[in-house]
C-alpha cells in the first residue's frame, strides 16, 4: 500500500531533546532520533513508559523545540517556521491524539470534537464522525458522563475531523477493550490508506496497527525495528 | 468549529462558584461606586431644594467694592443711599432686607466693629418677626459681642463711651465664633451720626431669598432680580445653611473621589487573582487549545472574555444594587428628607461599563500568561 517513491511527508534526523532537571541534572529524553513517514503509511514508535515517545511526538507536532536535529514536515523545516505558522499548521494539516483524556469538561461530545475543526459546519462534521464511531447517541453528553472507551474515541474523532495530512497519535488505544481498540485501529489505518501519514506512539503490541514501519524507542534512542 | 464565545459561556456555566465569585466582587465594587455617584447627585438635588425652600442669604454692597478688601475687613468702604431701600418693597425674592452701616473703630486699647442696624423691611410689607429683633437698639443703648465684652470686662448695664458718645450696654451676646463676637451694635441713625455718614449705609442684607422655582442657579436668579432694583450696587452671597449643604455635597464628592479608585483597584486586583487562578486551573485546557491550533490571541481572548463578560454582568447587577442602596439608605447619609431617585438607566449602563472595564483590566495579565504557556509543558504526561 505504500508509495516508496514519494518523498516523506515527515522526516527527522538527529533529533535530540535535553531537559535540565533540578541540580543542573541533564536528562536526554530523546537522543539523535531519525524517522521517515510517507503518505499512505502507518508508522509505529513502540516503547515502554518514560522512553521518550511523547517528547518525540510533541517535537514532531511543532510544540516542543528540539535541542538539536531537524524536522522536515511537508518539505519545510518545521522549526524554521514561526510559532504562529506552526499553530496554523496544526490547525490545518496535523491531527494530534493526546495520551490523556484531554477534553474540555464543559463542552458536550460533539462540541469537543468540533474544537478540532477550524471552519464552519464543525458540529455537522463532528456528528458524522461520532456516528461512524458509534457515538451518535452520546453527542450531547459531557465527557465526564462517558466511559474511557467513548472518550478515547472522542479524542481520535477530534484529531481526524479536519482530515489532517499527518496524524500523530499518542497511545490511541491505551486501556481500551478489544472491541473499542479495533474500531480505532481501523479508523487510523483507513486514514493512512486515504493518502495521509499516521504516526502512532504506543507501549502496546505494534502489530495490531498493521504498521508499515515500526521503530523501537528505548531510553531516548530510536531504532528502526521492522518494515 | 466551536466558537471561542461558546467556550467562554460553557465554562462560566460549568464553573459556577468561581464565576459567581468573580461577578460578586465586581458587583460589590460597582455598587459602591454607583452608590457614591448617586449619593452625590442626590445631595446636589437636595442642596438645590434647600436653597429653594430655605433660601439664600445675600448681601447688597456698593458696586465698586473691592471684594478682596471687603472680605479682609468685613465691610465695604463705599456707601449706598439709604433711600434706595424703599425699592425693596417692589421685589418678592427676599423675605427681609436689613440696612447696615459698619466700620472698624478704635475702642479702648483695641478695635471693634461698630455696626448700625436699621429697621428690617419685609417682603410685600408683611409683618414678620425681625431676625435682628433681639439686638435692635434704642438710641442710647448697645449690644456687644462676647469677645468685645470680655476684653473690656463689660457686662450688661455697664456704661461705656464709644467714639464721642456714652451708651448703656443692653445686652452681651453669646460667643458665636464669628466676626459677630467683636461687633458693637447700635441703631443705624446713631452710627450714621457717629461716623458722620447721614443717610448712608454700606450694606443691605437680603435674607431668606426664594427663587419661587426650581432653577439650576438660584444665586444668579436672585442677583438678576435684585441688582436692577438697587442701581450702583452688587449682590453677593453670604454663607448659609444651603452653603453648608453644598459643602456637605462637596465632601461626599471628595469621599467618592477617594473611595472610587480604591474600590476599583481592589476589585481589579481581586479579579486579577481570580483570573490568574482560573488560568492555572485551566492550564491543561489551554494547552489542549494550543495543540488544536488555537492561536495565542484566541487563547488569551478566551481567558480575558470570561472575566470581561462576568465583569459586565457583575457591573449591571452592581449598578442596580447601587441605585437600590442609595434609595434605601441615601437619606441616612445626606440628612433629612425622603427624596427617591427614579429608575436610573444611566447608572445601570455605567455600572455595566465600569464592571467590564474593571474585570477586563484585571484579567489582562492572566490572559497574557495563559496565551504564553508552553502547551508541551502543560500537557506533558507519560512518555
Amino acid at each position: 500500500m505504500t508509495n516508496q517513491d514519494d518523498s516523506p511527508i515527515l522526516m527527522c534526523d538527529g533529533l535530540s531533546k535535553l531537559f535540565i532537571a533540578a541540580g543542573d541534572l541533564q536528562i536526554k529524553a530523546v537522543n539523535s532520533a531519525s524517522l521517515r513517514l510517507r503518505e499512505h503509511e502507518v508508522v509505529v514508535v513502540h516503547g515502554s513508559s518514560g522512553s521518550g515517545k511523547t517528547t518525540l511526538l510533541m517535537m514532531l507536532a511543532g510544540m516542543l523545540q528540539p535541542t538539536s536535529g531537524s524536522i522536515q514536515l511537508f518539505n519545510r523545516d518545521l522549526y524554521g517556521q514561526s510559532v504562529s505558522q506552526r499553530t496554523r499548521l496544526r490547525r490545518d494539516q496535523i491531527g494530534v491524539v493526546l495520551p490523556m483524556f484531554h477534553l474540555l469538561p464543559y463542552l458536550d461530545a460533539a462540541a469537543n470534537v468540533a474544537l478540532g475543526y477550524g471552519r464552519k459546519q464543525g458540529r455537522a462534521r463532528a456528528l458524522e464522525l461520532l456516528d461512524r464511531l458509534g457515538l451518535a447517541d452520546r453527542a450531547k453528553q459531557l465527557p465526564d458522563r462517558m466511559s474511557a472507551g467513548e472518550r478515547r474515541r472522542l479524542l481520535v474523532a477530534r484529531a481526524l475531523i479536519h482530515q489532517p495530512r499527518l496524524l500523530l497519535a499518542d497511545e490511541p488505544t491505551s486501556n481500551l477493550d478489544e472491541e473499542n481498540g479495533a474500531i480505532i485501529q481501523q479508523l487510523l489505518i483507513e486514514h493512512a490508506r486515504a493518502g495521509n501519514g499516521v504516526l502512532i506512539v504506543t507501549h502496546e503490541d505494534p502489530r495490531r496497527f498493521k504498521a508499515d514501519s515500526v521503530y523501537r524507542m528505548s531510553a531516548g534512542s530510536l531504532n528502526l525495528q521492522a518494515k | 468549529m466551536t466558537s471561542p464565545i461558546s467556550i467562554v459561556v460553557a465554562e462560566i456555566r460549568y464553573r459556577k462558584l468561581s464565576s459567581v465569585c468573580s461577578a460578586v466582587i465586581v458587583a460589590t465594587a460597582v455598587a459602591a461606586v454607583i452608590f457614591f455617584m448617586l449619593l452625590t447627585d442626590l445631595a446636589a438635588d437636595r442642596t438645590r431644594t434647600i436653597q429653594r425652600d430655605i433660601g439664600l442669604n445675600m448681601r447688597i454692597i456698593p458696586a465698586d467694592t473691592d471684594l478682596e478688601r471687603y472680605w479682609n475687613k468685613g465691610y465695604a468702604d463705599g456707601w449706598i443711599d439709604e433711600n434706595l431701600l424703599v425699592k425693596g418693597i417692589e421685589q418678592d425674592v427676599a423675605n427681609r432686607l436689613v440696612p447696615m452701616l459698619q466700620r472698624t473703630i478704635p475702642w479702648g486699647d483695641g478695635e471693634a466693629m461698630l455696626t448700625g442696624l436699621g429697621d428690617e423691611l419685609f417682603s410685600r410689607g408683611e409683618k414678620m418677626k425681625p431676625v435682628f429683633g433681639g439686638i435692635q437698639q434704642e438710641a442710647e443703648s448697645l449690644t456687644i459681642g462676647a469677645i468685645a465684652a470680655d476684653k473690656r470686662l463689660l457686662r450688661e448695664g455697664d456704661s461705656v463711651k464709644v467714639l464721642r458718645r456714652d451708651f448703656t450696654i443692653k445686652r452681651v451676646l453669646a460667643a458665636t465664633g464669628s466676626v459677630d463676637d467683636i461687633r458693637v451694635y447700635a441703631s443705624l441713625p446713631v452710627v450714621q451720626d457717629l461716623l458722620e455718614m447721614p443717610g448712608k449705609v454700606n450694606e443691605i442684607r437680603a435674607l431668606e431669598c426664594q427663587c419661587g422655582a426650581d432653577v439650576d442657579d438660584p444665586e444668579a436668579y436672585i442677583q438678576a432680580v435684585l441688582e436692577p432694583l438697587f442701581p450702583g450696587t452688587r449682590v453677593i452671597r453670604q454663607d448659609s445653611l444651603a452653603e453648608a449643604r453644598r459643602k456637605q455635597r462637596m465632601m461626599a464628592e471628595r469621599i467618592g473621589l477617594v473611595a472610587t479608585p480604591i474600590l476599583i483597584t481592589f476589585a481589579a486586583l481581586a479579579i486579577f487573582g481570580l483570573a490568574f487562578l482560573n488560568a492555572q486551573q485551566r492550564q491543561q485546557e489551554i494547552g489542549l487549545l494550543a495543540v488544536l491550533g488555537k492561536s495565542a490571541w484566541t487563547i488569551g481572548a478566551i481567558v480575558w472574555c470570561r472575566s470581561a463578560l462576568l465583569g459586565l454582568l457583575g457591573g449591571l447587577v452592581g449598578g442596580l444594587a447601587g441605585w437600590y442602596l442609595v434609595n434605601q439608605f441615601g437619606d441616612y447619609f445626606i440628612g433629612a428628607g425622603n427624596a427617591k431617585l427614579g429608575f436610573n438607566l444611566q447608572s445601570l449602563l455605567i455600572g455595566g461599563a465600569l464592571g467590564g472595564l474593571i474585570a477586563s483590566s484585571g484579567a489582562m495579565l492572566p490572559a497574557w500568561y495563559a496565551a504564553r504557556r508552553d502547551p508541551a509543558e502543560t500537557l506533558r504526561g507519560a512518555g
